[in-house]
């Protein structure tokens, strides 16, 4: 009697384990992409992405231009174009009332286009109680519609209200490569990514100060530059210079690498930023392809699935450094 | 119970055995090779002739004074050159061991790679330590570029031309980086007096001797007077320290600004030209700003670079670096560490920082074969895997090179041209 319950139990433990590991794994599938607006134009450096479970919004950095979508399923329309002549937008989010917040890459300042089209405003940080200047490198917009200021003149991330008024900060950590980006998860947790050593921290809600998730991840990519949380919790980080994605778990755990460098459907060159949206949709700002692709996002691994043949796992060259242990590839 | 018995009286044979073992084997050890009495080191010497010299050296290795060539030899067989009995490292350090200490800030790569016999004569020398040669010329043995260096200088800093271990440790330094022997000002400090009014006169009255003597001065020697490094920034030169540090109070070193801020005041137009551009290596905005890649005081670099450009940016961009170095074919720019033969360092209103929008227009300075002699590419030739880009030289290589030749995407020339000739896919 007692062998049999040791033994339902192991069994129990198997299957537990291996729901775990399935919950831990994702699967990506390519719906389709991105190349042209109502108009016929063609897309021309894209490099931020935001999106909900209906639209999504793009920064045509090349056109200096951003253009939001509606789209269901694989069918997609362009609904409004919103010029911003003389920006260059990159990083993208939305607030909860559908406005636009994109990082102007030549004023260096956060960007604000109303929903409707109002006309662009920057936002202020106010009463920052020990700097007047501000230089933000990112930001994120959690769903309070508070704003994360990625701030490395005051090597701080800044808190701040909707309105821009001084909340609370984090200092950055000691000894940090250089950041390149950060996100807020859905229990408020602030994640912190240093693209040079390939690190991700994180300050739990509450925390004033932030700690190491991750070890140094290197050996898995070349230059992360992005981060995005998925509903789950898990850590998409775009390799840019690596043309792919890097999953890390909420422990820290480095869980694998999808995509991969390419021209084709599914093939990555540059990507810039992606978002995931609550119905498991990812986009992708694929700058160096001038296009935006979308992904169906479910869980487990795309390499057990069914449909193989229509996952987005294409052959491409390889990008990913090679591991220690291993010859380099020659 | 009686198996019980048995297994632990089985135990107790094996060890028994296993400690007769262990005590023979000593035994073994302590009577190396059961050479004749008083055979030993003569015995070698009788077949390994012209040994007298070794000898006859002033200083020889101790075992061979003793006569106990197989305290590092096996007479018979050996797993390594030179039938040594262990690596060389390893076999050193059996005896050496208080060369290193618990905790180190900087070692010496042969020292770590157990080449010992690199300075060292294992057998004699006529030198102290068995050095293979005396002072600076053994480490310029080596360290080529450097003794090209010293020789050429017209600032001579002694200690250098004379032995470099005047500064640094031979094996490993546990007090400081580049294996010095003590951390600055303290190492300086040592030899250079600084009471006195001249020396407080040279340095504007600041207080430099708590601060980094290399900062401004290179240990090696220069071609510029009080060996300053041979790029000297201009406030420095008029010692005009004021111009960036506070000077006086109790923080005298204190900067009057942070970041870009600092250099603007002098540098205006070439800080507003670069921040006025779609794109700025964000280094440049933080605390930190110039700093991050320029020395303010001086430097042995160009434009008061604070290394050499291709281990400064890959102090960042390792990745990039490291992929040249596994790449088969080599880019010269990047061999060479012209990274802004491509790039522009602080801003740019292309990608990638690159200095022309155009791939074509960049590659052209050094290609121009690529004007009259290409496959079709320009901004009308549209890459049939991708209507929105059209094909240009980074259609098919990667600049800071593959892993495949001509730093191509694919191995073969023939998997990179199926990747549009679809038709011609075999």
């Amino acid at each position: 009697m007692r062998r049999v319950i040791v033994l339902f139990a192991a069994l129990g433990l198997l299957l537990a384990s291996a729901q775990v590991s399935r919950a831990e794994q994702r699967r990506l599938k390519w719906l389709r992409s991105v190349y042209i607006d109502a108009r016929g134009n063609g897309l021309k450096y894209p490099e931020g992405i935001a999106c909900t479970d209906e639209a999504f919004v793009v920064a045509d950095t090349g056109n200096s231009r951003i253009l939001r979508f509606r789209y269901q399923g694989e069918t997609v329309t362009q609904d409004a174009e919103f010029p911003v002549p003389k920006s260059s937008p990159m990083r993208l989010h939305l607030n909860s009332q559908g406005d636009v917040y994109f990082l102007d890459g030549r004023e260096r300042r956060i960007a604000i286009l109303g929903a409707g089209g109002e006309k662009t405003r920057y936002l202020k940080p106010r009463s920052v109680p020990f700097s007047t200047e501000v230089v933000p490198k990112s930001f994120a917009i959690d769903r309070k519609d508070q704003i994360y200021l990625l701030d490395v003149l005051s090597e701080n991330v800044l808190v701040l209200d909707a309105e821009g008024q001084y909340q609370r900060h984090i200092p950055f950590p000691e000894d940090y490569g250089f950041f390149s980006d950060l996100a807020v998860g859905a229990e408020d947790t602030v994640y912190l990514l240093d693209g040079v050593e390939a690190v991700v921290y994180a300050a739990a809600r509450g925390e004033k100060a932030f700690s190491p998730l991750t070890e140094g991840l290197k050996d898995y990519m070349n230059f992360p530059t992005s981060l995005t949380l998925d509903d789950g919790g898990m850590l998409f980080l775009v390799d840019q210079f690596g043309s792919g994605l890097a999953l890390v778990g909420r422990d820290g755990a480095f869980l694998g690498r999808k995509l991969s460098l390419g021209w084709n459907e599914g093939g990555l060159y540059y990507p810039s930023q992606i978002c995931i949206s609550g119905n498991g949709t990812l986009f992708v700002a694929d700058r160096n392809n001038s296009r935006v692709q979308l992904f169906s996002l479910g869980e487990g691994q795309s390499e057990a699935s069914s449909e193989d043949a229509e996952d987005a796992e294409p052959e491409g060259p390889s990008v990913v450094p090679p591991r220690p242990g291993l010859a380099p590839a020659h | 119970m009686r198996d019980s018995t048995i297994r632990i009286r089985t135990q107790r044979a094996l060890l028994v055995t296993a400690l007769l073992l262990c005590a023979a084997s000593l035994v073994g050890a302590a009577n190396d090779f059961k050479l004749k009495p008083g055979a030993r080191g003569k015995l070698c010497v009788d077949c390994h002739d012209g040994f007298e010299e070794v000898l006859a050296q002033p200083f020889v290795h101790t075992p061979i004074t003793e006569g106990e060539c197989s305290a590092c030899h096996s007479p018979h067989t050996s797993n390594h050159e030179m039938l040594l009995s262990a690596q060389t490292g390893e076999m050193c350090l059996e005896c050496h061991d208080d060369l290193v200490p618990e905790e180190t800030q900087s070692a010496h790569e042969v020292f770590v790679d157990g080449k010992c016999i690199v300075c060292h004569d294992p057998h004699s020398s006529e030198n102290e330590n068995i050095l293979r040669a005396t002072g600076s010329a053994l480490c310029f043995d080596c360290h080529e570029e450097m003794g090209e260096r010293v020789a050429e200088n017209d600032e001579e800093h002694e200690p250098v031309t004379e032995d470099c271990l005047e500064c640094h440790n031979p094996h490993v330094s546990a007090e400081s980086t580049h294996l010095l022997s003590d951390s600055e000002p303290g190492l300086c400090l040592d030899c250079h007096e600084t009471d006195d009014a001249s020396f407080a006169k040279q340095h504007n009255d600041y207080p430099v001797t708590k601060a980094r003597c290399t900062a401004c001065h290179d240990p090696h020697g220069s071609n510029t007077e009080g060996i300053l490094y041979d790029n000297v920034h201009e406030p420095v030169v008029e010692k005009k320290c004021d111009e960036c540090h506070e000077g006086t109070g109790s923080s005298p070193f204190a900067l009057k600004d942070t970041g870009f801020e600092l250099c603007e005041g002098c540098h205006y137009e070439e800080v507003i030209d670069h921040l006025n551009k779609d794109r700025v290596h964000w280094p440049l905005l933080d605390k930190t700003g110039c700093l991050n890649c320029h020395a303010p005081h001086a430097s042995p670099q160009e434009s008061l670079l604070k290394a050499p450009m291709l281990d400064l940016c890959s102090s960042c961009h390792a990745d990039t670096v490291a992929r040249q170095e596994r790449a088969q074919t080599e880019h010269p720019p990047m061999a060479e560490g012209a990274c802004t033969e491509c790039h522009s360092p602080h801003s740019s209103d292309n990608l990638f920082l690159l200095n022309e929008a155009s791939s074509l227009d960049l590659c052209e300075n050094c290609h121009e074969w690529q004007t009259h002699s290409t496959h079709p590419i320009g901004d009308k030739i549209v890459d049939p895997r991708n209507q929105n880009v059209t094909l240009e030289c980074f259609s098919c290589h990667r600049s800071h090179g593959t892993e495949y030749e001509h730093f191509l995407y694919y191995e073969t020339t023939n998997d990179l041209c199926i990747q549009c000739h679809q038709e011609l896919r075999r």
